[in-house]
Parts: structure tokens; C-alpha cells; sequence
């Protein structure tokens, strides 16, 4: 894990990508406990929408002998990582906002929590909302925050009916 | 905003991957499951941090795109 954070961080240095978010699964890690996943999750904005294919950095990852696909995913160090177009407001201002954080001493850009929960609820899987309320349990979102950022993303009915479904 | 998001879309796409992959044989899920472990205890300082951080109000949401 620590190698694939050190090789994104390589790859922005490099100009191969402008920047990257950690989010899905290992970037709610970053905030709450116990999960499941199996790769890596990382936000970037692409010239396109697309999927790993169209990757920015994708020669450069092939020149570094990263030449393996699995699940779909580029694996770096044993773990597939996942190049995801951030293309809704959501998804970008969760890209352009994350904060530097840190693994190992390694620093990593994770997307903050109150963007995970709202994509998590925008995508509303119930893995995903099992999800959300870990974060509520937790305490480990701002609620202000969260709710802000769910007035302007026009998510409010969805999250009225977590809270219907889920709420106490 | 854009409602079906690649993002959305993909995320679906790796739920259905993920039913189809729990098959597997016992000893590679123990596998995952301890190099999951790892990971999260290694993560325990950035979510004790992070934690604080909120605790102390100090997150700002700098760039509003909506």
C-alpha cells in the first residue's frame, strides 16, 4: 500500500497525472474501520471521461514495468488500483478539496470524509449505506460540513431517505 | 449535476464483479482479509488525526463546485 501511495505521488511529480483523490473504500479507511475491499480507488481528472484505459499516466505506469490488469484495475505493488474520471461537481470538488494525509510517513491525497459519504449516498448501494452510518457512528464527518455539501449537490431527498430508512 | 455519474456507473459495475468473485476458495478471501488488517492498523494515526481534526472544526471545504 505505502508503494502504490509513493508511486502516485511519483506520478504528479512527474507530470504523468496534474493530481489524484483516494476515495472509495481504502479512502473511508482513512476516517472509520473495518472494511472490505480488494483495490485501490483514485479520483483524477482526465481530458475525457473514461475509465483506466484513457489514464493519463498510463505509459508512465507501463514504462515502470506496471503492466498487469486485475479486476480492472492497473496493479502496482500487488494491489489493483483504480483510475476513476471525476466527472460530476460532486466528484471534482471531492478531487480538488482532498487533504494531505498520511501512511507510513508517506504522504497521501485522500478525498475528505463528507465527499466519501456524499458519494456514497449518490451511489446508494447497500454496502454503501451500511457504510454511511459507520461514518455517522464514528463521528468521523462534520455533520455542518456533510450537510452542506449535500444541500449543493442536490442530494438532500436521498439523504432524507437514509434518514427515514436508517436514522434512530 | 450530472445524475449517472462513470463513477456511479463503475461503482455498480465493481458490486456486480464482487458477487461474482464470492465464490472464491476460502484460503485466498483469508488472504485479502489480512492484508486488509495490516492496512488498517497502519491507518489507525491518519483516522485518530483526521478525527481530531473534525472534533476541533478544523475542516473547511475550500472549492464549492455546486
Amino acid at each position: 500500500m505505502k508503494q502504490v501511495f509513493a508511486v502516485l505521488n511519483e506520478m504528479v511529480r512527474d507530470g504523468a497525472l496534474e493530481d489524484y483523490a483516494v476515495a472509495g473504500a481504502i479512502g473511508a479507511m482513512f476516517y472509520v474501520e473495518p472494511f472490505s475491499t480488494q483495490d485501490i480507488d483514485v479520483l483524477v481528472i482526465m481530458p475525457e471521461d473514461g475509465i483506466v484505459i484513457e489514464l493519463p499516466g498510463i505509459d508512465y505506469l507501463k514504462a515502470r514495468g506496471y503492466t498487469e490488469f486485475r479486476n480492472e484495475g492497473i496493479v502496482i505493488e500487488d494491489w489493483p488500483v483504480q483510475f476513476l474520471p471525476a466527472t460530476t461537481d460532486l466528484e471534482r470538488e471531492a478531487y480538488l478539496n482532498a487533504e494531505i494525509s498520511n501512511f507510513e510517513e508517506v504522504p497521501v491525497r485522500v478525498a475528505l470524509a463528507e465527499h466519501l459519504v456524499a458519494i456514497m449516498l449518490k451511489v446508494g448501494r447497500p454496502k454503501d449505506l451500511a457504510r454511511i452510518q459507520m461514518f455517522l457512528e464514528h463521528d468521523a464527518v462534520k455533520m455542518d460540513k456533510l450537510n452542506d455539501v449535500i444541500q449543493r449537490h442536490g442530494l438532500t431527498e436521498k439523504w432524507a431517505d437514509y434518514n427515514r430508512k436508517f436514522a434512530e | 449535476m450530472k445524475e449517472n455519474s462513470e463513477v456511479a456507473k463503475f461503482y455498480r459495475h465493481k458490486d456486480q464483479q464482487r458477487k461474482a468473485r464470492a465464490k472464491r476458495p476460502v484460503a485466498e478471501k483469508l488472504a485479502v482479509a489480512t492484508k486488509l488488517r495490516d492496512v488498517q492498523q497502519k491507518l489507525a494515526p491518519a483516522r485518530a488525526a483526521n478525527k481530531a481534526k473534525r472534533a476541533a472544526g478544523k475542516i473547511d471545504i475550500r472549492i464549492k463546485t455546486a
